[in-house]
């Protein structure tokens, strides 16, 4: 077990965002997180990154407790995720993107840095170095040295998934990852999920689109209104008269997005 | 690449002699002292530029600090007797600790507020200095502090010391250019685009902040000792609101977030009054007119409008685009980082050693 929560509960004001979710996530799983607009998913998904503190319910990650600690220190603890509304740094290059995620760990202080002493300048030349390896991974090396506001909307997704394995995640939380892309460009990130996962990483992800859904992940937890209502394999939900009834119309599975 | 390092030796041996040149070039000891006072800007501005071109925070501390670094010199070289080393060092001292001391509460406000609570702070500071008259002299402020001297070497006339002043800038935007060009000034940028993102990153995004106010008030610190040291006489009237607003300026006008834009508008805004003599009594209402004219249509600074043009019309005539430089040299596969056989680094990440194609 990776990941579990008990009891995980974020209320706004007077709204219960997320109510009482307990999960309970295996290394290497693929996890889906699913449900209406508005059933809770990104915020459980930013309790657990840390960017909101839980009201109630714990947290376990790796056997340690780690409900309401700050996103940087749980990033550091292994946990790394990209944001619905890609987030990268866009003044910076590409690969700067990512090593900003990679120097958390570099030892050489601002002094070495200034006098560009042996340790520092081998720390840059690492960080470069490993940064573009993880451009390699997902597949998106040619613009490496552009600014990173420049870059296409699928392009930029691949720069975000690079830098958060670049943080050392173990676990990956994707925040609707598919969306804006097109046909092939989720096969490509369908395939890059499967390989990351192949590298022993765990993986939630947020997503509207079914037919994603159903092909990479190994169980589906459904959420409305906050709570969890459903969780099992993509093949137990395809055929949950709940699920069928509550989210989509009668024709869930095949093509159809939710 | 070869063109243009030939183009870039002679540039800097010209640049190198100009700058030896120009005080001989000055007749008077005011147009000398415009220089010295055009030195003592950058460093501010420069330093001014972390804070709130590259992080992106709005901070009218920056007067504050180089009051607090001039008074610490002042005092140091006057009523302690230091001498001028110790007074420089006492000016880093004190500013950079009442940057960690004021950048910690404030960098966790946002927004306006910190434009409130850094110019709150810049006016205790120069209140401090007048009413606390048994230490800055009140009012009435120090005089006669003495002039820099280093190893025996008495820096009296205005060309030597503009000669020490324009060793202790060019180091410190040597310093800010290597801090820019690493892992801190990358951080800083990334706070500026998306704090949530660094966090996320794994940065301290405070920390990150509080270094770069802390950065800012180092710089203001030595502005301050260089000013006190140079003028030798300081009092709290020049430390008001409009030079928090001058400062400011500087770097809109130059270019926030930029070296090159910060060290421009530093020059440009000490001699524009200079060159708008001819206005007399219009004279602000032209130096406004002017600011504001900059700002609006110019909005990346005089280094952004420069730097556009020439990469419009100028660049692809006159130069070759440099060939990209190639992909940094890489020695292992990032699929060998994944899957934990990149050796010593990798396998500190805890990734586990499974073959790619193997899944649960």
């Amino acid at each position: 077990m990776i990941l579990a929560t008990q009891g995980l509960t974020k209320v706004f004001g007077g709204l219960t965002a997320v109510d009482g979710v307990d999960l309970e996530i295996k290394e290497q799983e693929i996890r889906a997180l699913i449900g209406p607009n508005g059933s809770g998913k990104t915020t459980l998904l930013n309790c657990i990154s840390g960017v909101y503190k839980p009201d109630a319910g714990s947290i376990e990650f790796n056997g340690e407790q780690v409900a309401g600690l700050a996103p940087h220190a749980l990033t550091r603890k292994g946990i790394g995720r990209t944001f619905q509304d890609i987030r990268l740094f866009h003044s910076l290059t590409v690969l700067q993107n990512v090593m900003v995620a990679l120097q958390f760990r570099a030892k050489a202080m601002m002094a070495e840095d200034v006098l560009a002493l042996p340790r520092s300048r081998r720390e840059e030349r690492h960080m470069q170095e490993e940064a573009y390896a993880y451009l390699e991974f997902v597949g998106f090396t040619e613009k490496w040295n552009s600014p990173a506001g420049g870059l296409s909307y699928g392009q930029r997704r691949m720069v975000e998934i690079a830098r958060a394995l670049a943080t050392g995640a173990k676990l990956l939380l994707l925040d609707e990852p598919t969306a804006g892309l097109s046909g092939a460009a989720i096969d490509r990130l369908t395939e890059g999920i499967l390989r990351i996962r192949g590298g022993g990483l765990t993986i939630i992800v947020v997503e509207h689109n079914m037919r994603f859904v159903l092909s990479i992940c190994d169980r589906v937890t459904v959420l409305d209104f906050g709570e969890k209502i459903v969780e099992g394999t993509p093949d137990e939900c395809r055929n949950n008269p709940l699920i069928i009834e509550c989210f989509l119309g009668g024709s869930f599975g095949g093509d159809t997005q939710a | 690449m070869r063109r243009r390092v030939t183009l870039l030796l002679p540039g800097l041996l010209v640049a190198v002699a100009v700058l030896l040149l120009l005080p001989h070039l000055m007749s008077s000891d005011y147009t000398k002292q415009l220089l010295i006072q055009a030195l003592i800007y950058i460093v501010i501005v420069v330093g001014y530029n972390f804070v709130t071109g590259d992080v992106g925070q709005l901070s009218m501390a920056q007067q504050g600090f180089f009051c607090l670094g001039a008074y610490a010199t002042a005092i140091l070289t006057t009523t302690a007797g230091w001498s001028w080393w110790g007074g420089l060092v006492g000016s880093i001292l004190v500013a950079g600790a009442a940057g960690i001391v004021v950048g910690i509460p404030t960098l966790k406000v946002k927004g306006q507020y910190i434009i409130m609570v850094t110019m709150a702070f810049s006016e205790i500071v120069r209140l401090v200095a007048t009413n606390w008259g048994g230490l800055t002299g009140g009012a009435s402020g120090i005089p006669k502090i003495p002039s820099p001297s280093l190893f025996g070497w008495q820096f009296t006339s205005k060309t030597s010391i503009y000669y020490l002043f324009l060793a202790i800038a060019l180091l410190l935007i040597a310093a800010a250019w290597r801090i820019r060009k690493t892992k801190y000034g990358r951080a800083f940028i990334a706070v500026r685009d998306s704090e949530l993102a660094t966090d996320v990153m794994g940065l301290n995004t405070t920390y990150i902040k509080v270094v770069a106010f802390f950065l800012s008030a180092v710089f203001a610190g030595v502005g301050g000792s260089m000013f006190a040291s140079s003028f030798n006489y300081i009092s709290p009237d020049t430390f008001t609101l409009s030079q928090t607003v001058l400062i400011l300026a500087m770097l809109l006008i130059g270019g926030e977030g930029s070296l090159a834009g910060a060290i421009v508008g530093a020059i440009i805004l000490t001699y524009l009054p200079e060159a708008l003599r001819f206005a007399s009594n219009y004279y602000m209402f032209v130096y406004g007119l002017l600011i504001l004219l900059i700002t609006l249509f110019l909005p990346g600074g005089v280094v952004g409008f420069v730097k556009n043009v020439w990469r419009r019309y100028l660049g692809p005539r006159f130069s070759h685009t440099p060939p990209p430089p190639g992909p940094p040299p890489h020695e292992f596969d990032a699929r060998d980082l994944l899957l934990g056989r990149g050796g010593g680094r990798s396998a500190d990440r805890g990734l586990r050693g499974r073959e790619a194609g193997d899944e649960t």
